[in-house]
């Protein structure tokens, strides 16, 4: 049955003029700063999350929407115009919307692009807010041994498919899941690892960790590997024709079908935008009548790379509003921000928060609306962004990093998380290590250290209790057959490009996890 | 001259990054362990399920594991994957900034801090126009920090040379 008082609940949310506000602000700033090749859509949204810790979580949170959503758009018009990709989730889109700008044609590749993106994100808002209840509603029945086979089968997906080499992904989340010890132990109150320093009684704070894992390290990666002859919009011709409706009408069934795998790929956990993006586009070729015009200015190939990382956006939030379980980097720091608004993602938020859940997902199906209004403007005057020189940029980034990560708790303590954070993650990515894991084994790690051991306190230390139970038997399983599956796939070491800064990441190499 | 962007660490530099990243995985692995196991044993018997250490006795076992394979992985016959070298003293010099930002901003402030962080990492990005750095040591910080100040009512250290 129908219960208005939710309803009404996330009405009044949306009706809100300061949610509509954050909304349209957040959207509008994540559109420049994606349109901004350099700064990712991960790095916006851990540098601008201790924002909204000052602000209702009914403002805050769709502000963060809003600006995940607007720079996973935004990322695709430098990518366009400059053949510079804003983000890596618009690496593939390079190729056929910058084609199309060398013909004279990027006004009709920025509308194609703007227009696919908005179909892909609206039809994967609806299959969120279609699948997100009655998988909660089976979510709400697990026990501890589901709870922990499901992180596991999480942190494994994670860590294999996150970097090129399985081992590095593991050691990472290995690491991440150490980490996660750090402070009160969450079943006895024991203090673990703090070493009489207060600071650590809570843990390593995460948003000062993740801003400078994703924005310090990104800052020291431009430095050691500088952009070789970027172009910017002023030097090439911008304009040409419209996009008329019976070209975008015959790409329907490619934009459904990107649309169909990128809600898919962002349901899984650690797949991001940045694969569905190449998977998509590969999908299109393969099913073209013309493949040899992909990579000469494709319409389909556009259409294809644009609805396949738009549509990764609604359905990552499927495993953090369903099971708590964060779908990409994005998400993981969304995690973090709700946790920080005293909300814990997953089930409970399902049973105590049903309001606010349906606003969110009102919230997104709105971001849609704005996203076509805002875009419009952005094709129009958003060019001139690209002009901004990096010498210019990341100064004030570092800037907003340092006053983000204090403002979190007033603690100069979170300074130096920030910058230990930054070496590590700059380290990592140097060396192939792929960062998503370790965040994510940090978030989940408490979480899955009390369900496994309350699973075998329990069951007197029996692992018995992990095939024993009909819902813990099928994770099981899937567990099995994802270790089966990526084992089978021989996970090779892939090039060079994995270590280089992620907005020129060109190649449908997954480096980062889900880092967008 | 050498051409920084595009040349990559030879075979053996990479093989030893390769095994020095193994070998901290693996440090860090025992030093979780060998305090889990301290004969004092401070948060438990690792062995129980019930204590505090088991979970971390256990992850800094696998920790510590993963680490021998990827110390094991670096001298694999295949080569491994190149690491491009870059300019690795510019992006240590912006490190050093940060960690003398992070520890300084107590004792020199919010605005000394940012104003001299904000121009010197310009700087390093090759920023050499002076008119430019003013406006960066300027314009940035005075926005950024009544930002914090004056809308989100977060204080910042003033400093003691104040």
């Amino acid at each position: 049955m129908i219960d208005f008082s939710i309803l009404q609940q996330g009405l009044a949310m949306l009706a809100s003029p300061w949610t509509f506000l954050a909304l349209s602000g957040g959207l509008a700033g994540g559109i420049l700063i994606g349109a901004l090749p350099g700064l990712t859509a991960t790095m916006a949204v851990a540098v601008l999350a201790p924002f909204t810790f000052f602000m209702d979580a009914t403002i805050g949170i769709p502000f963060l929407l809003g600006i995940y959503k607007g720079a996973i758009y935004g990322g695709s018009i430098p990518a366009i115009l400059v053949n510079t990709p804003g983000t890596a989730a618009a690496a593939a889109s390079a190729r056929d919307g910058y084609a199309l700008t060398l013909q004279g044609k990027s006004r009709k590749a920025l509308e194609l692009s703007l227009f696919s993106s908005v179909v892909a994100d609206l039809m994967a808002t609806l299959v969120l807010i279609v699948v997100a209840i009655p998988l909660a509603s089976i979510a709400i029945r697990f026990g501890s041994p589901e709870f922990a086979l499901l992180y596991l089968i999480a942190l494994t997906m994670i860590a294999t498919v996150s970097g090129g080499n399985a081992a590095k992904g593991l050691a990472a989340a290995g690491l991440g899941l150490l980490v996660a010890c750090i402070g009160l132990d969450p079943m006895s109150g024991y203090q673990r690892f703090t070493f009489g320093n207060t600071d650590l009684l809570a843990g390593v704070s995460l948003i000062p960790l993740m801003i400078g894992m994703f924005a310090l390290s990104e800052i020291l990666m431009q430095l050691t590997h500088p952009p070789e002859g970027q172009q910017t919009a002023g030097d090439v011709e911008h304009g040409g024709e419209r996009l008329r409706w019976a070209e975008f009408w015959v790409l329907r069934p490619t934009i459904l079908r990107s649309t169909s795998l990128g809600t898919f790929l962002g349901s899984l956990p650690g797949l991001g935008a940045e694969i569905a993006c190449w998977i998509a586009y590969g999908l299109a070729r393969g099913r073209s009548r013309e493949p040899e015009r992909f990579g000469e200015g494709s319409l389909e190939g556009l259409a294809a790379a644009e609805a396949g990382n738009n549509a990764v956006v609604p359905s990552a939030l499927i495993p953090m509003t369903v099971f708590g379980i964060p779908g990409d980097t994005i998400t993981a720091v969304l995690i973090g921000a709700l946790m920080a608004q005293g909300m814990m993602p997953g089930p409970l938020l399902i049973q105590q928060n049903p309001g606010f859940l349906f606003g969110l997902f009102m919230v997104l199906l709105v971001t849609n609306l704005l996203l076509l209004v805002f875009g419009l403007f952005a094709i129009r005057w958003l060019k001139q962004v690209t002009r901004i020189p990096h010498a210019v940029l990341y100064p004030c980034v570092l800037l907003l990093c340092v006053c983000g990560a204090y403002a979190v708790n007033s603690s100069t303590f979170d300074l130096l998380i920030l910058v230990f954070g930054g070496g590590a993650g700059y380290l990592m990515r140097r060396t192939g290590f792929p960062i998503a894991p370790l965040i994510i084994g940090l978030l989940l790690g408490p979480g899955f250290e009390s369900a496994l051991r309350q699973s075998l306190v329990f069951s007197n230390g029996s692992l018995a209790i992990f095939w024993s139970r009909p819902i813990s038997l099928v994770l099981l399983c899937l567990l099995v057959l994802v270790i089966a599956f990526l084992a089978w796939r021989g996970l090779k070491p892939k090039g060079a490009t994995l270590r280089l800064p992620w907005s020129r990441r060109k190649k449908p190499h997954n480096a980062n996890g889900g880092d967008s | 001259m050498v051409d920084l962007m595009n040349t990559v660490l030879s075979r053996r530099s990479t093989r030893l990054l390769e095994t020095l990243m193994g070998l901290g995985t693996l440090a860090a692995g025992l030093v979780f362990l060998r305090i889990v196991h301290a004969p004092t044993a401070p948060y438990g018997d690792p062995g129980y399920i019930g204590s505090a250490a088991f979970f971390p006795g256990l992850m800094a076992l696998l920790v510590a594991a993963l680490g021998v394979v990827l110390m094991l992985m670096a001298w694999r016959p295949q080569p491994p994957t190149p690491i491009k070298t870059g300019r690795t003293s510019r992006a240590l010099s912006a490190y050093v900034l940060m960690v003398v930002v992070a520890i300084g901003l107590p004792w020199l402030g919010i605005w000394l801090t940012s104003m001299l962080a904000v121009p010197l990492l310009a700087l390093l990005f090759g920023e050499r126009r002076w008119y430019i750095l003013l406006i960066l040591a300027i314009v940035p910080p005075v926005l950024v920090i009544h930002l914090f100040e004056g809308v989100m009512g977060i204080y910042f250290p003033r400093g003691g040379w104040l």
